[in-house]
C-alpha cells in the first residue's frame, strides 16, 4: 500500500510514481479505470473519486464495490497510474474531473489558494474520535482540510535468526544498530537495507527525529534539524554506507519486502503495510523495533505517513462530494476496518475503530501499534516537498560523495528555512 | 537496398593476388567487428524475453540465470487480459498515428509554400521557424502545459496530440527538400493548367513519398516513445495514459509482477517495429534527401 | 533574436543555384502573383496558427508569469520582479544541474559521435548483408527510454550479484558493484543506456551522408595513390561529411540538454545526476508546483540553449543547404508586388 508520503519519502513522488503493484494481477477485476461504471442510484448526481494505485491485490475491487453500493450519488472511481501527486495537482488546477480524492501531502499553499474544500464542518463534531497524530497533517490555519483514512507506521524490521547466528543482541542504541549492520554483512547478505539510496530519502529523516529535534519547531516557524546530535547520527550513517554495510541497487526499493524476504538484508526499513507479505514469506522469523535513540538527548522514533480523503473546492457538487467523503471515511467503520487490514496492514486513524480491529490486537501488529502510540512522529503540513528534497539531496551527497555532514546539513537548513518563511501566512 | 550497392567506397580495381588476400582479410575483420557490436546491441532484447518468461523469484536471485528451466509464456496473455494495458496501447497508437500524420501534412504544406510560392512573408516566416527550432521543445513544456490546462485538455487525447502537431523541425526539412525539387515537373503541371493546389496534390506529393517515409519512421518512433509530455498531461485513471507512462509507473513501484512488466515492454515494441520494418528501406534514402545527410 | 540565424554562413556548401520564380516566362507574371498569394497563406496558415498558439503564446505567458509568485496556481498572485530569476542564480541545485549537463555532454556527445560514425563507416564498407546489420543496429532506436531504463536497472546493471554486469565482474572475481548507488558508476549506466538507444539513429544519418559522397572522389584518390583506409577517411570522407557532422553535433547537444527520461527513471533523487530538465520538472511539475519559479527557469534554460545553438551554427553552419536560401529570398522580394 502506498508508502509514499511527501513527509518522509519524496522518492516516489519525485520519480513520479506512487507505489503500486501491477494491475496485471488484477486482470479479472473488471476495473473501471476509465471513469466508467458507478452506482445506479444517486438521483442524477455524479461524482468522480480519485485513488492512487494501491499495490495490494483487492484494493481496487473494494473501493469500486463501495462506490457501486453508494446510493446517494453515482460515483466513478479513477484508479490513477503513475505520478499521483502531480496529476492530482494538474486536475485541481484545471478544476475539472475530480470531486473527491485521497491525498497524502496536503499543502498549505494549495489550501490557501482555495484548491481544497474546507472540511471543518464535517470534522469538528467528530474530531475527538481521531488520534492526535492523525489530525496534524490535515490541520492548517486552524481549519481541517481532510479526513484521515489510514496511517502508515514506518520502522525497523529484522530477522532474529540472522542476529542469533551472528551472536548479536537486538540493538538498543543507534551505534549498536549500525555496528550490527556491519557485523551482519558478508557473502551475498548485507546488514542493512534503508532503501537503494542508502536511506537518504527516509532514514535520514528518522535520524532527525530520533536525535531529538524533529524537522520543525512546535510553532512551525523554525527548521530544527540542524543540531550536533543529528550531525553525529548522519556521520555514523555515512560511515556505515562507506563500509558497505548497506544493500543498494536492489531491483525493488525498501517499500517492497522482496529483497528482505529473499535474505539479501538482515535489518530493513519498512512500513507496516508489508507485514502480511513478510509474515507469509518468513513466518516467525521476523522482529520489529523503533529507530533507537541517537545520542544522549534523543528518543526512539517511528515515522508515520498518512492518506487523507479530501474534497475539491471546484467539485461539481460540493455538498454531495462532502457527503460522500463523510459517509465513507467518518461513518462506515466496517469499510474503514476492511480497508486498513484486509489487504496490507495500516492503522485506522479513528481510535475506536483501531481498538475494534482484531487483526491489530496481537503479535507484531500490536507491537507496531504500541510503538507508534509511544514514539510516532509526523511532520505536519508545513514540511513542504521542497524541504524534503533539500534534506534528501544533502543526505544523498553525504552518502554517495562523502560530502561533509555539518556543511551539507547547515546548507539544507538554510534552504528549508527560506521555503518555510515563504509559507508563513 | 539498392542505394547501398551503388556507392561502394572502394572501386574494385583488379588487384594482384596479394591485394585480394589482404582485402579478404580486412573483410573478415570487418564482419567479425560488426557482428560483435550487433550482438551487444541485441543483448537487451534477449534479456527482456528471458525475464518475461522467468518466475518472479528470479529477479532477486543470487546468481545469473541464462534461461529459466521452465519458461512460462503465460505472462503475455496476463498482460493482454489486463484492461489497462490494451487501452494504453490503443491510446498510444491513436496518438502516434495522428501526431505523425498531422505533423507531416502540416509541415509539407508549410515547407512547400516557403520554398516554392513567391511571397514577401516567406523569408520572415522561415526565420521564425528557425528560431522556434532552436528552442528546445522540452523547455516549453511548462508554458505548453499552462495553455493545455487553460483549454481544459489535461488528461485527454487532444492534450496529448494537438500541441505536438506543429513541428518546426519538419518544416525546416521539408523546405530544404523542396528547394531541391526539380522545377520541370511543376512547370509541366502548370502547362496542363493546374493551379498551385493541383500541382501540389498531383505532382509534388507523389514525388515526396520516400522522403516522407523517412520522416514517418522517425516521427512515429518519437511519438510512440514520448514520455515527458504524456507524463505531464495524461493524468488519472487510464483515460489518456500512454504505454510509456504505464510501464514507467512500475519502475519505482512497490511490489509488482516482473515477468508481466517485461512482457508488456516487449509487446509495446511490436507496433514500432512493424512501422520500422515496413518503411525502413526508404530510411537511408529519405534521410539523405533531408540535407542532413550532407550538402 | 534576428533573422540572421536563417542565413547563417554555411561552409563547404555548393554555390547557390539561381532559382527562377515558378512559372516565370511561360505565363503573365500577374496571375502567378495573384494565385500565389492565396495559395501561400492557405498552405502556411495551419502550421502558423499552431506555432503561435503552442509556442509564441506559451512563451509570452510564461514570461509574464515568471515575474510573479504563482505557487500551485496558474494565476499570478504577487509581483516579485526579478526575484524568481535571482532565485535560480543563487540556487546551488540549479547551477549544479548545469554543471551536470556539461559533464554529461562532455561524455555523451563525442562518444555517440565516434561510435555512430565508426559503425556507419564499418557498415558502409560491407560488401553484403548491409541491410541486415543496419537493421540490427537501428533496432534499439525503436525502444523507448522507459523500456531501456527498465532493462538497465532491473537486469543489466542491477546491484545484485545476479545482474549481468555484476555476473561478468564475478567471473574475474570482482565484488558486485551497486551501479546506481555509487559515483562514478551511475554515469556508466546513464551513458550506456543512451548510447544503446540513440547510436543507431545517428548511424543512419552518417550512412546517408556517406552514400552521398561521389565515388569519383575515391577513384581520383586511388589514382593519386591515397588508398590506405585512414588517409582516405581523413582527406576525403571526413571533409565531405562536414555538414552531417554539424547537424549531428547540434542534435546531440540539444538531446543531451533535454535529457530527462532515463534520469527520472533511473536516478530520480540523486542530486549529483540531476540534469536541468529534471530539476525544472521537480520545481514546476513535481511536488513543488511553483509555476512562477518554473517559468523563470524554463526561460533561462531556453536562453542558454538558443545561445549554444547560435554559437554552434556560427562555427559549423547549420547545414550546407542554408546557402541556397539566400538567393531565392532576395529574388522573391523583387517579385511580390
Amino acid at each position: 500500500m502506498a508508502p509514499t508520503s511527501s513527509r518522509f519519502s519524496r522518492r516516489a513522488l519525485l520519480a513520479g510514481f506512487g507505489a503500486g503493484a501491477t494491475t496485471l494481477a488484477l486482470s479479472a477485476c473488471g476495473s473501471n479505470d476509465g471513469g466508467t461504471g458507478g452506482g445506479g442510484g444517486g438521483g442524477g448526481t455524479s461524482l468522480s473519486q480519485w485513488y492512487h494505485q494501491y499495490g495490494e491485490e483487492g484494493v481496487q475491487q473494494a473501493v469500486t464495490d463501495w462506490a457501486k453500493n453508494y446510493k446517494a450519488a453515482s460515483v466513478s472511481v479513477q484508479w490513477t497510474l503513475g505520478d499521483y501527486a502531480s496529476k492530482l495537482s494538474s486536475r485541481l488546477l484545471s478544476g475539472s474531473g475530480v470531486d473527491v480524492f485521497e491525498n497524502n501531502a496536503i499543502d498549505p499553499a494549495s489550501a490557501r489558494k482555495g484548491l481544497y474544500a474546507d472540511l471543518s464542518d464535517v470534522m469538528d463534531p467528530v474530531k475527538d474520535q481521531f488520534s492526535e497524530v492523525a489530525l496534524k497533517p490535515v490541520t492548517i490555519d486552524g481549519k481541517i482540510w481532510g479526513i484521515p483514512m489510514i496511517t502508515d507506521p514506518q520502522l525497523l524490521w529484522y530477522r532474529p535468526s540472522m542476529l542469533e547466528k551472528a551472536g548479536i543482541a537486538v540493538p538498543t542504541t543507534f551505534d549498536e544498530l549500525l555496528q550490527a549492520g556491519t557485523e551482519l554483512t558478508g557473502g551475498n547478505q548485507k546488514g542493512l537495507f534503508f532503501g537503494n539510496d542508502g536511506g537518504a530519502g527516509v532514514f535520514s529523516q528518522a535520524i532527525a527525529v530520533a536525535a531529538g529535534p524533529g524537522f520543525l519547531s512546535e510553532d512551525n516557524k523554525t527548521v530544527a534539524f540542524n543540531t550536533p546530535e543529528v550531525v553525529a547520527g548522519l556521520t555514523a550513517l555515512q560511515k556505515a554506507y562507506k563500509d558497505g554495510a548497506m544493500l543498494t541497487g536492489s531491483p525493488t526499493d525498501w517499500t517492497d519486502p522482496t529483497s528482505f524476504n529473499a535474505g539479501l538484508a538482515a535489518i530493513t526499513w519498512q512500513g507496516m503495510w508489508a507485514l502480511p507479505a513478510m509474515k507469509k514469506a518468513l513466518g516467525d522469523d521476523l522482529g520489529v523495533m523503533a529507530v533507537p535513540q541517537v545520542g544522549g538527548s534523543g528518543k526512539q522514533a517511528v515515522l508515520v505517513s498518512q492518506w487523507n480523503e479530501q474534497v475539491a473546492a471546484k467539485a461539481s457538487n460540493l455538498d454531495a462530494a462532502k457527503a460522500l467523503a463523510k459517509a465513507q471515511w467518518v461513518d462506515d467503520a466496517e469499510f474503514q476496518k476492511k480497508f486498513a487490514v484486509g489487504f496490507g496492514f495500516h492503522v485506522p486513524p479513528k481510535t475506536a475503530t483501531a481498538a475494534a480491529t482484531t487483526e491489530l490486537q496481537d503479535g507484531l501488529a500490536k507491537q507496531v501499534v504500541d510503538l507508534t502510540g509511544q514514539w510516532g512522529y509526523t511532520a505536519g503540513p508545513f514540511w513542504a516537498p521542497a524541504m524534503g528534497t533539500a534534506l534528501t539531496d544533502a543526505a544523498t551527497r553525504m552518502l554517495t560523495n562523502g560530502a561533509d555532514v555539518a556543511t551539507e546539513l547547515a546548507a539544507a537548513q538554510k534552504t528549508c528555512q527560506q521555503t518555510l518563511d515563504s509559507l508563513a501566512s | 537496398m539498392s542505394t547501398a550497392q551503388l556507392s561502394r567506397p572502394v572501386p574494385r580495381a583488379a588487384g594482384t593476388g596479394k591485394r585480394q588476400a589482404a582485402r579478404t582479410g580486412a573483410n573478415v575483420a570487418r564482419y567479425a567487428a560488426v557482428t560483435l557490436v550487433a550482438l551487444l546491441f541485441l543483448l537487451p532484447f534477449y534479456i527482456m524475453v528471458k525475464t518475461a518468461v522467468s518466475p518472479a523469484a528470479d529477479i532477486a536471485s543470487r546468481t545469473f540465470v541464462l534461461w529459466p528451466s521452465d519458461p512460462d509464456w503465460s505472462s503475455f496473455s496476463r498482460v493482454l487480459d489486463d484492461p489497462t494495458f490494451p487501452r494504453a496501447m490503443l491510446n498510444t497508437a491513436v496518438m502516434a498515428v495522428v501526431l505523425t500524420g498531422g505533423q507531416i501534412v502540416l509541415a509539407a504544406m508549410a515547407g512547400y509554400a516557403m520554398a516554392r510560392i513567391p511571397n514577401r512573408a516567406a523569408g520572415p516566416l522561415f526565420s521564425a521557424t528557425i528560431v522556434v527550432l532552436l528552442i528546445p521543445a522540452a523547455t516549453t513544456f511548462l508554458p505548453n502545459f499552462l495553455i493545455v490546462a487553460k483549454l481544459g485538455w489535461v488528461d485527454s487525447l487532444r492534450g496529448l496530440v494537438v500541441p505536438g502537431l506543429f513541428s518546426a523541425f519538419n518544416v525546416f526539412l521539408f523546405r530544404q527538400f523542396f528547394l531541391n525539387f526539380p522545377k520541370e515537373l511543376e512547370e509541366a503541371g502548370r502547362l496542363d493548367g493546374l493551379g498551385y493546389f493541383g500541382v501540389f496534390r498531383r505532382i509534388v506529393v507523389p514525388n515526396t513519398l520516400a522522403f516522407a517515409s523517412a520522416l514517418t519512421v522517425l516521427g512515429f518512433v518519437g511519438s510512440w516513445n514520448a514520455f515527458l509530455w504524456p507524463l505531464v498531461v495524461a493524468g488519472g485513471g487510464s483515460g489518456a495514459v500512454t504505454v510509456q507512462v504505464y510501464l514507467s509507473s512500475f519502475l519505482t513501484a512497490q511490489t509488482f509482477d516482473y515477468s508481466g512488466l517485461f512482457a508488456a515492454a516487449l509487446l509495446s515494441l511490436v507496433p514500432v517495429l512493424l512501422v520500422f520494418l515496413v518503411l525502413q528501406r526508404w530510411l537511408v534514402r529519405g534521410v539523405a534527401e533531408t540535407g542532413m545527410g550532407g550538402g | 533574436m534576428s533573422s540572421s540565424t536563417a542565413s547563417a554562413p554555411g561552409r563547404g556548401g555548393t554555390s547557390p543555384a539561381p532559382s527562377r520564380p515558378p512559372g516565370s516566362g511561360t505565363r503573365p507574371r500577374a496571375t502567378a502573383v495573384k494565385g500565389s498569394r492565396l495559395a501561400f497563406w492557405v498552405f502556411v496558415t495551419p502550421f502558423l496558427v499552431g506555432l503561435v498558439l503552442f509556442t509564441v503564446v506559451p512563451i509570452v505567458w510564461s514570461t509574464g508569469l515568471s515575474f510573479f509568485e504563482a505557487r500551485g496556481t496558474l494565476t499570478p498572485t504577487r509581483f516579485v520582479g526579478l526575484g524568481n530569476f535571482a532565485h535560480f542564480l543563487t540556487d546551488d541545485a540549479f547551477t549544479n544541474s548545469l554543471v551536470t549537463f556539461f559533464v554529461y555532454a562532455l561524455f555523451i556527445v563525442p562518444v555517440t559521435m565516434a561510435v555512430s560514425l565508426g559503425l556507419a563507416v564499418l557498415v558502409n564498407g560491407l560488401p553484403r548483408f548491409q541491410a541486415f546489420y543496419r537493421s540490427a543496429l537501428f533496432l534499439p532506436v525503436a525502444c523507448s527510454y522507459v523500456v531501456g531504463s527498465l532493462v538497465w536497472k532491473l537486469a543489466l546493471f542491477s546491484g545484485l550479484p545476479s545482474g549481468v554486469a555484476n555476473s561478468a565482474l564475478g567471473v574475474f572475481g570482482i565484488a558486485p558493484v551497486s551501479w546506481l548507488g555509487s559515483s562514478p558508476y551511475w554515469w556508466i549506466v546513464l551513458v550506456t543506456v543512451r548510447l544503446w538507444l540513440q547510436v543507431g539513429f545517428y548511424m543512419v544519418l552518417f550512412l546517408a551522408g556517406l552514400q552521398r559522397i561521389p565515388p569519383v572522389l575515391y577513384e581520383a584518390a586511388m589514382l593519386d595513390g591515397v588508398s590506405a583506409g585512414f588517409r582516405r577517411f581523413r582527406y576525403i570522407t571526413w571533409p565531405q561529411l562536414r555538414p552531417t557532422v554539424a547537424a549531428v553535433l547540434l542534435l546531440l547537444l540539444v538531446a543531451a540538454f533535454q535529457a530527462f527520461d532515463e534520469f527520472i527513471n533511473l536516478v530520480p533523487t540523486n542530486p549529483s545526476t540531476r540534469p536541468p530538465l529534471v530539476y525544472l520538472y521537480n520545481v514546476a511539475l513535481g511536488a513543488q508546483r511553483d509555476f512562477g519559479l518554473g517559468s523563470a527557469g524554463a526561460l533561462i534554460l531556453t536562453a542558454i540553449m538558443v545561445v549554444v545553438a547560435l554559437l554552434q551554427t556560427k562555427f559549423f553552419g547549420f547545414s550546407a543547404a542554408e546557402d541556397r536560401t539566400k538567393a531565392p529570398r532576395r529574388r522573391r522580394g523583387g517579385v511580390s508586388a
